[in-house]
Formats: structure tokens, C-alpha cells, sequence
């Protein structure tokens, strides 16, 4: 992905944690990418949760011209209620202080993402028949995420109708189809499960490997573990595939980047 | 071109303002800064690194490797060196070291930095944080006394009130000096500065009103069954 914004700013924003310290480093990896590239004056990032927070980052960039894009899975509270009231925008373009914002897309929302979601498939279990095997796409499901179940159930449609697998499916922690009933609605003798978050935190790391019986209680953070899991292991009479959470994939700087570009598509007048 | 921040740390340095949280700065005589902990300046073994971006690697965890939340607490850990060749690798570092301490510094000279009360920011939540409006002015300061004292807390300076009419009262008073440097009393530097309360205390506020929500519900159930 190509783009050249020499006097504009690209601000991420991330979820970040207080708990886990494999939240953040994915958007500041995609950060430290981009601003390697050299296509924006300067990239920031922050946080809900860590450090800059949401209102202090405007400090941080003598640009005129700001690019905010949310590296998170999917619409939502985050993207809808909190990042826009802490930044203080009040709508796709919003003018304040001489500074004008441009207020993007989450990534998660990208057609391009699927593209990503495949490429992180074919990683983790590249030499199996995609025939004989499932590959499930798994998101959070309820409460204030509501949008990102919807999110990767449009993923996995657009999977299905793009590949050979034999099935792909999106599943949830804590909505139907559960994730930890897998093997009782899969048949394929191999089954490849890919997070659809943006970190190895606390979810798709600790919780959803007990869920899909990999472990019999959460491990320490990613980041604090010696060995990254192996795969594929046995389980439940199938070869099971687990991999990183989708946001630590490196194509997502240039998903991130895609969503600059449609932002200009779509608001070519700001 | 600079960019504002990168320019006026260029001035700093050149003043010799060249303490900044638990960092100690070198300038060195051909153009490029030393940076290390300030504990570790007479400390002749220190594991040296030449890229910037190292710096959200070394500000992760500390001495214990516990993973440090905030960034602005004094528990940076020790037995690291940055040689670093350029000012704009140095901002790098520090903005990743200390986020957004840099441009809100130069804000708070420029006289554009605004403060939020505390009242202003736990009436704004919404969703699990929305109860935190159920504070009172005196725990608020307890809270505050608690969670951002330089000594084991936080090490910026608050430029903020509980409430309008409701001051600082459970910390010295040069906790709220801009000019001082936490931590570091007498020497020269950048001070951490803080705007707006952070997500510890928004989350500790949750924490004080659910519990004594919790209290007054069981009392009420005695009080019932009696």
C-alpha cells in the first residue's frame, strides 16, 4: 500500500491494559512500521488503557492534518461512544484548535482483512488439505462488542465463498456457536481456528486455549512464556490449529493504511 | 523541518534540562545523547542499545520483570544504556519512555495545555465506569493521595482540582508545581505533567463506589431481617 502524506499525522488507537502487557505492543509494531515507511510527518499511538491515553495524544503532533484510525476488530462502543467523546471529535471530519481531524474506519471493518485472516490461516497450518479441514474465525461475542460478532461472521462468509475449505465458520466465547464446543459442530478431521483480535492478550492467549481444551486453566501472558504454542496437537480425536490473534499479523499496517485511503475516497471534499 | 516538540527539545537540551521522570540525558560532543536510568549514571555495565524504539521494550516491565501498567510510575527499571545519534531518535525514545510527556510539556509553556477536575471526568463516563459519579469530593481525595504520590504512585506533577471549589488535600504542595520535578527535586529537567486523571483512578473510583454499594446493600439486608 502506497500513500505519501509528508504534512499529515496518523494517530492509532488501541485498547491497551493495566493487566497484560501483550495488548498494546501490536499497534505500536504496526506504528513503528508505518513510520518506517515514511509516508506520514509523524505516527502516534494510544490507549484507553495505557499510556498516552486517548486525550492526551493531541499534545503530541504539530500537524495540522490528523489521520485516526482505531486498530479494533469491529464497530462498536469503542469506536462509536469512547474514542470519538475522549478525542473530542463529533464526526468522520472534525475541525478544532486550527487542527483537523480525520476520524477513519476501524481496520477490523476492511474488506481487506480478509485477505489477512487467510494469509494468517495458511501460516499457521500451511501443508493441510483445506478440504478435509474447518477453519473457524473466533470473535467475543455480546455486550458492548456486539458489532464484532456480526463482524466475524461477515468475515467468515466472505472466507467460505473464497476458499476451498471445507467449511469456515465463525464461533464465539460467549455466544453460540461457543468456541469451546467446537468438536460438536465441526466433522473435519482438521480444524484451524483463527482469533479475531487485535492482541495475544488476555482472550485469545489465556482464555480461548482452555475453551478449545489446549489447556486446563489460563497460562501466563504471551510475552512471559518461554515456548509460543506448537501446532498442530491432537485433540478430541482432530488435529487442532490454533494461531495469533489476526492484529499481530504484519499485513494490518497495511490494512491500516487501506482505511486512510478510503477515508479520503469517501470524504474527498474534507 | 522540526516539528514543534522535537524543536523545543532541542532548547532543553541546550539549557541543560536533561532529567526527564527516572531518565538521566547525556548530550555528547558529537551531537548524539546517553540515556539510562539516573540511579545507574556511575554504573560502568550497562546493557547498551543503539535503536530508539528499544525504549517501549526496556519501559515494559520492571526490575522484577512485573509488567508496569503506568508508564509515569517510578519503577523504571535499571542496568540499560540508549546511545542514541540524533534528536529525533531521542523524541522517539521519550515519547515511548514517558508518552505525550514532551508535547504536553511544551502545551504547558505555551500556556495551551488545559486541565480537566476530576468531578468533570468520572460525570463523562459512561457504561461500567458510569457509577464512578457516585464519588464523594473527600474519597475522590483519598483516592487521589493514594493512587498519585511520587513516592511508589506516579511521578507527574497534577495540574488539576477534585472540583472547582475543591482542592488537592492529601498531597504536598509541590505535587501540584509544574515546575517540579518529581522524584528528582533539584535537579533540571522536564517535568511529567498530568491533565486528566488516568484509567487507575477512574478504575480504583469504580472499585471504592461498587464496594460501598456492596456494604450498604448487606447492611440493608440485616436491617430487613431484623
Amino acid at each position: 500500500m502506497q500513500i505519501s502524506k509528508p504534512d499529515s499525522a496518523l494517530i492509532l488507537v488501541g485498547h491497551g491494559s493495566t493487566l497484560n502487557p501483550d495488548s498494546s505492543p501490536p499497534t505500536h509494531q504496526h506504528a513503528e512500521t508505518i513510520r518506517s515507511r515514511g509516508c506520514f510527518a509523524e505516527v502516534h499511538s494510544c490507549f484507553w488503557k495505557e499510556e498516552p491515553q486517548f486525550h492526551e495524544v493531541r499534545y503530541m503532533t504539530g500537524c495540522q492534518d490528523v489521520y485516526v484510525v482505531p486498530v479494533f476488530i469491529s464497530e462498536g462502543y469503542f469506536t462509536q461512544s469512547i474514542i470519538p467523546r475522549e478525542l473530542g471529535l463529533d464526526g468522520p471530519v472534525t475541525r478544532k484548535d486550527g487542527v483537523t481531524y480525520k476520524y477513519c474506519d476501524p481496520i477490523g471493518s476492511h474488506h481487506a482483512m480478509t485477505a489477512a485472516l487467510l494469509n494468517r490461516a495458511r501460516e499457521t497450518a500451511p501443508d493441510v488439505p483445506e478440504e478435509e479441514t474447518t477453519l473457524i474465525i473466533v470473535g467475543h461475542g455480546t455486550g458492548l462488542n456486539d458489532n464484532s460478532a456480526l463482524a466475524a461472521k461477515e468475515q467468515a462468509e466472505r472466507l467460505a465463498a473464497q476458499t476451498n475449505y471445507a467449511a469456515v465458520r465463525n464461533s464465539y466465547m460467549e455466544e453460540e456457536p461457543l468456541i469451546s464446543k467446537w468438536d460438536e459442530w465441526t466433522t473435519t478431521p482438521n480444524v484451524l481456528v483463527v482469533p479475531f483480535f487485535i492482541a495475544d492478550g488476555l482472550h485469545s492467549y489465556q482464555d480461548i486455549p482452555v475453551l478449545l481444551g489446549m489447556e486446563t486453566e489460563p497460562t501466563e501472558a504471551a510475552s512471559q512464556r518461554s515456548v509460543f504454542r506448537e501446532n498442530p496437537r491432537e485433540l478430541r480425536g482432530r488435529r487442532l490449529y490454533y494461531a495469533s490473534a489476526i492484529g499481530t499479523e504484519p499485513l494490518m499496517a497495511d490494512v491500516i493504511l487501506e482505511q486512510v485511503a478510503a477515508f479520503d475516497e469517501k470524504h474527498a471534499a474534507a | 523541518m522540526s516539528d514543534p516538540v522535537t524543536t523545543v527539545l532541542k532548547q532543553w537540551m541546550d539549557d541543560g534540562r536533561t532529567r526527564i521522570g527516572q531518565i538521566a540525558i547525556t548530550p555528547t560532543a558529537d551531537g548524539g545523547f546517553e540515556l539510562c536510568h539516573q540511579e545507574d549514571l556511575a554504573n560502568p555495565s550497562l546493557e547498551i542499545s543503539e535503536d530508539p524504539t528499544q525504549a517501549r521494550h526496556i519501559a515494559t516491565n520492571d526490575d522484577h520483570n512485573t509488567y508496569r501498567p503506568l508508564k509515569s510510575a517510578p519503577n523504571l527499571r535499571h542496568g540499560w544504556q540508549m546511545k542514541l545519534t540524533s534528536l529525533a531518535d531521542l523524541r522517539l525514545a521519550l515519547d515511548l519512555f514517558y508518552p505525550a510527556a514532551l508535547g504536553m510539556a511544551l502545551a504547558q509553556k505555551q500556556g495551551r495545555l488545559t486541565a480537566t477536575n476530576v468531578r468533570n471526568t468520572l460525570n463523562r463516563q459512561t457504561g461500567m465506569y458510569r457509577v464512578t459519579g457516585l464519588l464523594s469530593n473527600e474519597d475522590a481525595n483519598t483516592l487521589v493521595a493514594q493512587t498519585c504520590k511520587s513516592d511508589g504512585g506516579c511521578l507527574r506533577s497534577i495540574l488539576w482540582q477534585i472540583d472547582e471549589a475543591v482542592p488537592i488535600a492529601h498531597l504536598p504542595a509541590e505535587k501540584t508545581d509544574p515546575d517540579h520535578l518529581q522524584g528528582s527535586p533539584g535537579e533540571r529537567g522536564i517535568p511529567l505533567l498530568c491533565r486528566e486523571i488516568c484509567c487507575h483512578l477512574i478504575a480504583a473510583a469504580r472499585e471504592k463506589v461498587k464496594s460501598d454499594m456492596r456494604k450498604k446493600a448487606e447492611s440493608d439486608a440485616v436491617q430487613q431481617q431484623a
